[in-house]
Order: C-alpha cells, then structure tokens, then sequence
C-alpha cells in the first residue's frame, strides 16, 4: 500500500483538514461520491413483497389441488378401464406404424420450429 | 439482537405485520446492495423483492450468530452475484493490481466520453466500471456504515481482504478522478 495515500484516505476519513493538492481533492470528490445512495426503493415496496408471498401461498395450494384432481383422474380412469374391460388400442393411428420416416419427419420438425422460435425469434422481438 | 430475536419469533408464528416491519427495517440496506451491482433499473426492484422471498423462506434456519441485517446482506450479496452470473455479465476476479490499475485508469478519454456531466455524475459512473467485489465492499462501508468485519461475514472475504479492496478501489477512483480534475484546470 502506498503510505501517502492510506494517510490521505484516513485524513479524510476521519474528517480532518486537508491539503490543497490535486489527489487530496481528487479523494475528496471520490468520498463524496461514495456516500450516495446508489437506488431507491419505490415507497409501496414491502407491499408488494406480501404481495408475492401470497401469492406464492395461494400458487402452493394450486399445485396441491391439480396434484390430487391429477390422482382421482388417473385412480377414475383405471376404475372405469376395470369396470368396461378397456383394451388399449391405437385405432386409426396405426397407419403411421407403416410411415416412420414420416412420424419421426413430423416430430423433428416440430421440435426445430420450437427450437428456432426459442432460441433466435423471441430474443429478436424482445430486443426490438 | 434481542430485537431481532423478539421479530424473528413473530415472523415464524405467522405475524405478517412483523415480516413488514422487517421489510422497512432493511429494505434500503438490500437497495444499496442490488442497486450497486446491477445496472438494469427493470431487474433492481425485483431482484430486490427475491432477496425477501428468500428472506421469508429461510427465516427459520437463522441462528442469530450475526446481525439479523449482516444475514439479510448476505443473501442480498449472493443473490446479486448469482444474477450476474446468470445473465453472463462478467464477473472476474480482482486482477493482478499493477494491469488492473493501469487498464482502469487508462480507458477512455475523459474530454471525449463524459465532458458535459458533473464531477459528482462522472465519480459515480467511475465506481460503477468497478468489479462487483470492489463495489460491494464500498457500498457496504461507506453507504451502509458497516466495519470490516461485518463486511467480512456479508462477503465471506477476510478482513485484510476487506481493507486491501476498500484501499485499492479508493486509490483506483482516486487516480482516475485525478485526471479529470487535471483536465478542468487546465482548460
């Protein structure tokens, strides 16, 4: 560390009377600066914290209620498929077993546009 | 400290008005934190009501071994820094002293990039070209009026470390001030 310098900053520091010299004005200027506060909160701050904490409260008990409607679905479903003798069958979509070229063509293009509007367009319209 | 035991007690009971009157307690300190390591004015006061949320989650696990207020900086500093980190602002580490201080010193012009703005104006711009480290130790000692050690806990740096900083990033804004009161005298 340089001596002269930590003396200056200390006078200063400490409020004492300083010389006339270009550094001691230039730490000056520079402690000046530094008491200022960088940002300020706007005055309805904390109530929108509490906002978001009820919120986050309210988010945790919908995720509670769509979890067990998600459960009674799946436990309903399984009763009914018991109860009617369900046998899975895939129908009209076994054509596609005679395309898979086709299937994985459709799929992959589907990905890639996702992928393109991800990853370039919404940046680019975020940015405009 | 007994404050903050009577209003961490509340808080975990449930008391909302506690958690608010703890909001106001340091909302400014949280300020001076984000507000000096971000830039964006859009992501300040929401980085600023995250370090709350997390304040809100993890009440229960603080153990009153520091200041209520030295354990919210904290989060508020690690919060900061993870944003930085997240949105790839570069975040180095202090460089060597002597490249550090000339690369510091030496960018820009001052006739040519900050001519027509305030002496005040222009300091503040300076500290913001700091790295991350060197601004919070700033903002924690001379806005928030904390000691070294305190600054030490926020920061998780030792305290030489502390006082190297607060020394170097002074003489650094210091040196560059310099020149632009050279400039004024001679013009």
């Amino acid at each position: 560390m340089n001596l002269a310098d930590e003396e200056l900053q200390r006078n200063i520091e400490k409020g004492h009377r300083i010389d006339d010299s270009l550094d001691s004005r230039a730490y000056q200027k520079v402690f000046d600066a530094l008491k200022k506060e960088p940002y300020y909160l706007p005055s309805h701050f904390a109530d929108r914290v509490m906002l978001r904490i009820d919120a986050q409260g309210s988010l945790s008990k919908d995720y509670f209620w769509f979890g067990l409607g998600l459960v009674t679905l799946i436990a309903g479903a399984c009763v009914a498929a018991l109860l009617a003798n369900f046998k899975l069958d895939f129908g009209t979509f076994k054509f596609n077993s005679g395309y898979p070229g086709l299937f994985l063509f459709g799929v992959t293009f589907i990905a890639l546009i996702h992928y393109v509007d991800k990853r370039f367009l919404s940046r680019m319209i975020h940015n405009r | 400290m007994t404050e903050d035991r009577a209003l961490v007690s509340r808080i975990i009971e449930g008391d909302r008005q506690a958690f608010r009157l703890l909001i106001r307690q340091n909302e400014r300190l949280v300020a001076h934190m984000v507000g000096r390591l971000i830039d964006r004015d859009e992501d300040r006061e929401e980085l600023c009501q995250d370090v709350f949320l997390r304040v809100y989650e993890k009440i229960g696990e603080f153990n009153f071994q520091s200041k209520l207020s030295t354990w919210i900086a904290t989060i508020a500093y690690r919060q900061g820094i993870n944003h930085l980190r997240k949105k790839k602002i570069e975040l180095r580490d202090i460089p060597e002293e002597e490249s550090f201080t000339a690369h510091f010193i030496s960018e820009d012009n001052p006739e040519e990039a900050l001519a027509d703005q305030e002496m005040e104006a222009i300091t503040l711009k300076l500290i913001n070209l700091l790295p991350a480290q060197y601004k919070t130790v700033l903002t924690l000692y001379h806005v928030d009026g904390m000691n070294y050690n305190e600054i030490g806990e926020v920061t998780g740096m030792p305290e030489g470390t502390v006082k190297n900083y607060l020394f170097r990033a002074r003489n650094l804004l210091k040196e560059k001030v310099k020149r632009y009161l050279g400039k004024e005298e001679v013009l």
